[in-house]
This record gives structure tokens, sequence and C-alpha cells, in this order.
């Protein structure tokens, strides 16, 4: 008998296993906010998530203090499809490429609410982003955590309120061609895991040169740096293929300069002040088989409430969110 | 005197514990760890990782009763990482190192703790 018959027997025979799953979770530091992370025994994972954004809240509405909260009449339902697709480079590394499909819900006319709503379909910026694995956790120390480094990179392609492409039905991305950079740290390991990990987020100057209103030409929009912090911790009942996290995500949203040139060309800048926005999320995974993974996210904007000080919810457009999302790892 | 005594005991603890060799995860050839199976009953083979957390209960579990129909196999890993995690749970067992995930593609194995029984 030769060698690829025995070797084509051998796998004919295999015949018991047992089919527990991993919980390395790589790297759930972030996993709220990342849509797809791959563990290291993944090469080609999808992911689909299907979301519904509500109960949108302003801070700093027009005549309100930055951190009073009122209703946002604007915007009252956001649909989000997202297709991820994560690919293996290297044994410590990997790329995800994120899309969206959105279906956003508001006043049809924001004059007089009374008038009906409508509904737009959009295009989401797509989101290329990638992960190295500097440490990785071992059970010779379980307290060691995964250290991965981010970066990741995102056009401004969406429709959006920097190029006037509408108002908040219309729009959804935030116009700006953004890259961002972080760490993540997971401990995996233990009965309670946790994780936290850190984001900055530099967002290039956009020269729209398009009509601002009353003949004003908007020359150029900058924004400062944002910076987004999550904190995370879970328990995964490995007997149960389960596990659950909760968490928060902090995130600093920096000063934006809206520069404008009238037609005389004298110039004038207006700034959107720095935003802060904390939100609550709980999380819940379901390894169905050894490929196959199910994901509930329920996520509470503008949560918090109250005086945090610098980490008060500020200039911000909030929301409340479900998700569900469906992983399939292919090799 | 005292601090002799005192030396002398750390040495011995020293002596003892190199003489304890833990298990090398042996890096092989695909069709050679074929034919080294090949022809053997029972055998049980016990994929594992070293950031999974599962694998160590499961490694835990069996560590009592490994035999020689048992072999570790070391996958989705870094080389090394198999040796310092079986050395951490006190494990002297052969050990296979899976380079490129050839023994795991081989036997369909996507997921990490996994027992085969290959008859």
């Amino acid at each position: 008998m030769n060698l690829k018959k025995i070797s084509v027997l051998g796998s004919i025979l295999v015949t018991g296993f047992i089919a527990e799953s991993s919980f390395a979770c790589s790297s759930c530091g972030s996993s709220a906010t990342a849509p797809l992370v791959l563990n290291p025994n993944e090469n080609l994972k999808m992911y689909l998530g299907l979301s519904q954004n509500f109960g949108y809240m302003n801070y700093g509405g027009y005549g309100a203090s930055a951190t009073t909260r009122t209703a946002n009449k604007m915007l009252t339902s956001r649909k989000t499809l997202t297709l991820a697709v994560g690919y293996r480079t290297s044994e410590n590394s990997f790329v995800t490429l994120t899309g969206s499909v959105i279906q956003n819900e508001g006043p049809a006319d924001t004059m007089n609410y009374a008038n009906g709503t409508k509904t737009k379909y959009l295009l989401g910026d797509p989101i290329l982003s990638g992960r190295y694995n500097l440490v990785n956790m071992g059970m010779d120390n379980i307290y060691r955590p995964q250290i991965q480094l981010m970066a990741g990179y995102k056009p401004g392609l969406a429709k959006n309120m920097v190029d006037r492409d509408g108002g908040a039905v219309d729009t959804v991305g935030n116009g700006f061609h953004q890259t961002n950079g972080g760490i993540d740290f997971w401990w995996g390991m233990p009965m309670i895991q946790f994780g936290a990990s850190q984001l900055v987020t530099y967002s290039f100057n956009r020269t729209p040169g398009n009509d601002f209103g009353g003949g004003i030409n908007q020359a150029k929009r900058t924004r400062d740096l944002q910076y987004t912090t999550v904190l995370t911790v879970g328990h995964a009942f490995t007997d149960y293929k389960f596990s659950v996290q909760a968490g928060m995500i902090l995130d600093y949203i920096g000063e934006e300069t809206i520069y404008l040139e009238n037609s005389a060309g004298n110039q004038i800048s207006k700034t959107i002040s720095p935003a802060q926005s904390n939100s609550a999320f709980f999380l819940a995974k379901f390894n169905v088989t050894d490929l196959d993974t199910l994901r509930f996210t329920y996520t509470i904007g503008g949560a918090y409430d109250g005086n945090l000080g610098p980490y008060t919810n500020s200039n911000q457009t909030t929301s409340n969110s479900a998700l569900v999302a469906y992983e399939r790892t292919f090799f | 005197m005292k601090y002799n005594f005192i030396l002398k005991f750390l040495s011995i603890i020293l002596l003892l514990n190199s003489s304890i060799s833990y298990a090398l995860c042996e890096v092989v050839d695909l069709d050679d760890f074929i034919k080294s199976v090949h022809g053997k009953k029972n055998i049980q083979l016990i994929f594992f990782s070293s950031w999974c957390s599962d694998c160590k209960k499961e490694l835990l579990k069996i560590k009592d009763n490994l035999n020689e129909n048992y072999i570790l196999i070391n996958t989705f890993d870094s080389i090394g990482k198999g040796e310092i995690a079986l050395k951490s749970l006190k494990i002297n067992h052969k050990c296979i190192f899976d380079k490129d995930r050839l023994i795991a593609k081989k036997y369909n194995v996507k997921s990490v703790p996994k027992k085969l029984i290959v008859p």
C-alpha cells in the first residue's frame, strides 16, 4: 500500500472526536467595537451582522448646553447590514475588510414632523483593518494577556454632512478619511476575563469646496484626534459553548473646525466643540459548531448619564442598538 | 554551617529539577507522522494549543492516563510554545509540533482541544 493510500485510509479511519470549541477570543478586548476578529486557529472567516439603532438622543442640541440630553427627531431608526471578511496573513497577523448597507428612517420634512416619514438606503464607509499579535496568552501563565497592535483605514466614501449630501436621514458617514492605531489587551484565560483597548483615530483634513449656504464656500474642514477606550469583563461557560461579556466604550472626539470663505474672499472659521460619548454593552456568544458562532449585542448609548467630569456625555448624538450576528470560519 | 546545609538542600532541589525532562514537541514530516501512526491500534491524537484555556482543562483531565497510545499534537501555535505549556502542567509525554498546521489539515481539525481516535 503506498503512502497516499495509507494517508487516505488514515483520514477515513478517524472515528471519534470531542468537539469542544476554544475560547481564545482574539481579541475580545475590543470585540464590542470590532465586527470581526480571528482566533489563532482561524485563517478565513466571515461575519454577517444585522443591527438596529433606535432611541436617538442629542447632547448639546440647538439652544441646549453641551451636556443636556434632548430627543433627536431628525433620525428615528437605522438598520445596518454588515458584512466583514477576515484573512490570516501570518501566524500572528490578520486583516479584515468590512462593508455595510444602511437603511435610515426619519421625518420626510424636518420643518414639519407631521408630514410623514422617509426611508433611505445608503452604503456605509468601508473599513480595512489589521491586527498583529505581539504577545499571546499561554497556559503557563494565565495572567499574561494577549497583546495585539491594531491599525485601520476608513475612506470617507459614504454620503455625509461634510459633503453636504443631505440631512440626517440622507447621510451616514462622518465625511472624513480616517486612519487609526491602537493596542488591545485581553486576559482570556482566567475565570473572569478582562479586556482593555485604546484606539486613536486621526482624521485627514478635508477640502470640500462646496456651498455651505448663503453663497459661503466651505473651504476646509479639520477634526482633531479621536480617542476610544473599551473596557470589557467576561466569562466563558465552556461546557455550554457560551460566553458573555459586558463593558463600556468611552469615545472622545476632538474639536472640529470649519473654514468658510465668502464671495469677497474673507475667511472665517467655526468650531464644533469636542464631544464625549459613553456606551455600555452586553454581548453573548454561542458557538453553534466549531465553525459557526452566533453573537448578540445590546448597546446602551449615552450611558452613565450625569456629571462624570471630563467623561460626561456631550455634543454628541447617541443611540441604543441591538445586534445579531453570524460568524463562519471557512478554514 | 546552617548556610551550608541550605546551599546543599537547594543544590539537591536544582539537581532533581534538572533531571526531570519535559517533552520536546518534535517537528516531523507529515508523511513520517502518518507512517508512525499507521498500523498501531487505538492511537489517540490530542490536538492542543498553548493559548487555549480549554486545552489546559483537557490536558489536565488526561494527564494521569497518558500512555503510549496518546500522542499530543501542538497545533495553531508557534514553535516552542507547546513545550512551555506542557512543562507548566508537568506533563512529560510524546509531543509533535504541527508545523504549518499540516497534521490539523490532514485530520480536518478546525479548533482545539480536539481528540481523535485512530483505530
